[in-house]
């Protein structure tokens, strides 16, 4: 994942603060900003090369079918490319998902705000939500394909139902703990309360609404694998599904590898919309 | 003259969860500011300066009493009048130019002309070439010139303002208080301005309304000569005096009478003194 700030300052804090004691003890070792990159990018390489290591060294004996090396996993993902199955599996899958996700953005939005400033719309909606979230979606599978049928829709339908909630709660919450401080601003300079909402409330939930985006990212890629894998296959989560049924275990280890690496990559882009266009966020968390 | 602002026996009580009593904050409150007059509410922290001034913005409804704008009850949210929090409350999302503005956005003042009317106020405060920067890039004191600018961009008939200088150090306070009083002496807006510190009130007001626990006040009129930051305050007897008597009134302020002390003899004797240190440097002795 793309945590590399917070990884260095989890190290960092402790080293900075102990320092100013002793700096005797500190100056043989490396000094915290080397110690933290080498602990956030050369152990973590390292580690993987082991592991990869490893499994060579374990799997040259292994039954492919059980288990293949990662020279097999790696001649996979030649086939898979050459003949642009897994580009067209991730663009099908990056649809799927982005679709879902932002309709429970959108959806998810507007019901965390209006949960979180009306008391009698959130008592009226907390029994449906409480339901839909403790549902195993898979469940609702049949269901919507009942609705759907085998279509892009019914995928992007599925991923929706799934992530929407976490966006919902967040910014329920985000928008209920604003300060007394700030409803007074909005008092005091004649805010309507649409204007409120806009411009302060929603705003200042901003950082909950995040966490809360972050989760239901989480939920669309679950959300999206399981739609590709129970209705048609196709995409990602049908590329592992056809090719666990054949029994081609290295293409289907391409495909789980490349679904995680899916995942990462919709985080990091995340990471990207929420610097690009939240500047103020770091300074006042921070 | 006619009052502008008009409290008439205000009482306020919050409920105490944890005791289960009830704390009466105001009992029974009169007071009236006069059109273009600065006066300062004086007194303890938790006396109740923070509840009358939102009690006068309508933030919070008295539980008696009422509040008269202008010779009406203060009902309708209106719509001039500016306030200075005590925390500021900037919007971190909003740039400096963003938070000015907000008062004539909610008006509905199109993009240009309310930038161009924030760009004026960023200027008034000293803020110029700010304008696009974000609230935390700020220090304690820029902050608060934004939160004065943006109860100014309004150009409120009313600016209440809540210990503004509270939270910032001595030195910056000093130079916000004479740059509020040149600002003042520009718009003559009428003020209401809640402090703890007795040499900020006799720096800035024309009357001194001092404030004891829940109780109703005493007035006292400020009739040093302005501009006033150019006095050598500390050899000045009538400051001295008016400073010891604002003090004894602190310390009984439960004397529920009220009463108006009038300092009409200080004029005289303020005119001919030294131009050495400003009030506000004096102030900083006593506290
Ligand atoms: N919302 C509230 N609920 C309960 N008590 C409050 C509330 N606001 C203020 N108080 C109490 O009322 C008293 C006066 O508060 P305040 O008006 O803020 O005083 P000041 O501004 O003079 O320091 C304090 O004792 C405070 O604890
Ligand atoms: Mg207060």
């Amino acid at each position: 994942m793309a945590n590399n700030d917070s990884t260095q300052e989890i190290v960092a804090t402790p080293l900075t603060a102990t320092t100013p004691a002793g700096k005797a003890v500190a100056a043989p070792r490396l000094s915290p900003r080397e110690e933290s990159w080498f602990v956030s990018v050369r152990v973590p390489i390292i580690s993987v090369a082991a592991f990869l290591l490893l499994w060579q060294f374990g799997a040259r004996h292994m039954n492919p079918i059980l288990m293949p090396t990662p020279t097999l996993v790696g001649s996979a993902f030649r086939d898979l490319i050459s003949r642009g199955v897994l580009q067209k599996a991730f663009f099908i899958s990056l649809q799927d998902m982005s679709y879902g996700y932002f309709i429970a953005i959108a959806v998810g939005s507007v019901l965390g705000v209006l949960t979180g400033r009306f008391r009698t719309f959130e008592k009226v909606v907390s029994p449906y939500i409480s339901f839909f979230m403790a549902t195993p979606t898979i469940a609702l599978v049949p269901l919507v394909i009942v609705w759907f049928g085998f279509s892009q829709s019914s995928r992007v339908f599925l991923v929706a139902i799934h992530a929407v909630w976490p966006v919902a709660i967040n910014t329920a919450m985000g928008i209920r703990v604003l300060s007394r401080l700030l409803r007074d601003v909005g008092w005091a300079y004649r805010l309507t309360e649409s204007q409120f909402v806009r411009w302060v409330a929603l705003p200042s939930a901003v950082p909950y609404i995040l966490a809360g985006l972050r989760v239901a990212l989480g939920r669309a890629v679950v959300g999206m694998i399981v739609a590709e894998m129970t209705m048609e296959l196709t995409g990602l989560g049908g590329l592992v599904m056809v090719y666990g049924n054949a029994f081609k275990t290295a293409h289907l280890i391409a495909g789980v590898i490349t679904s995680a690496v899916f995942a990462v990559f919709v985080s990091a882009m995340m990471d990207v919309v929420r610097d690009r266009f939240f500047p103020w966020i770091k300074g006042t968390s921070a | 003259m006619e009052a502008l602002i008009e409290v008439k026996g205000v009482s306020k009580a919050y409920a105490n969860y944890a005791t289960g009593r009830e704390l009466v904050v105001l009992r029974d409150i009169d007071l009236q500011v006069r059109p273009n007059e600065f006066v300062c509410l004086l007194g303890p922290s938790g006396c109740g300066k923070t509840t009358l001034l939102k009690i006068l913005d309508a933030m919070i409804t008295p539980d008696r009493g009422e509040v008269l704008l202008g010779g009406r009850p203060l009902i309708e949210r209106l719509a001039d009048i500016g306030f200075v929090f005590q925390d500021v409350g900037l919007l971190a999302w909003r740039t400096v130019l963003g938070n000015v503005a907000l008062g004539l956005e909610a008006r509905g003042m199109p993009r240009r002309q309310r930038e161009t009317v924030a760009l004026e106020y960023i200027k008034l405060v000293g803020l110029e070439g700010f304008a696009h920067y974000y609230p935390h890039q700020l220090s304690g004191g820029m902050q608060q010139r934004v939160g004065l600018a943006r109860a100014l961009a309004i150009s409120p008939k009313v600016l209440l303002m809540d210990e503004p200088f509270g939270a910032v150090d001595a030195m910056t306070r000093q130079t916000l208080q004479v740059e509020l009083a040149r600002i003042w002496e520009q718009s003559r807006a009428t003020v209401v301005f809640v402090t703890h510190d007795v040499d900020e009130a006799i720096f800035l007001a024309d009357r001194i309304v001092v404030m004891g626990r829940a109780q109703a006040t005493r007035s006292v009129n400020v009739a040093l000569p302005r501009p006033r930051w150019n006095r050598d305050a500390q050899s000045d007897p009538e400051y001295v005096a008016l400073r010891v008597n604002l003090i004894r009134m602190l310390n009984t302020a439960h004397a529920a009478a009220a009463a108006t002390v009038a300092h009409a003899a200080a004029a005289a004797t303020v005119a001919h003194a030294a131009a050495a240190a400003t009030v506000a440097q004096t102030a900083k002795g006593g506290e």
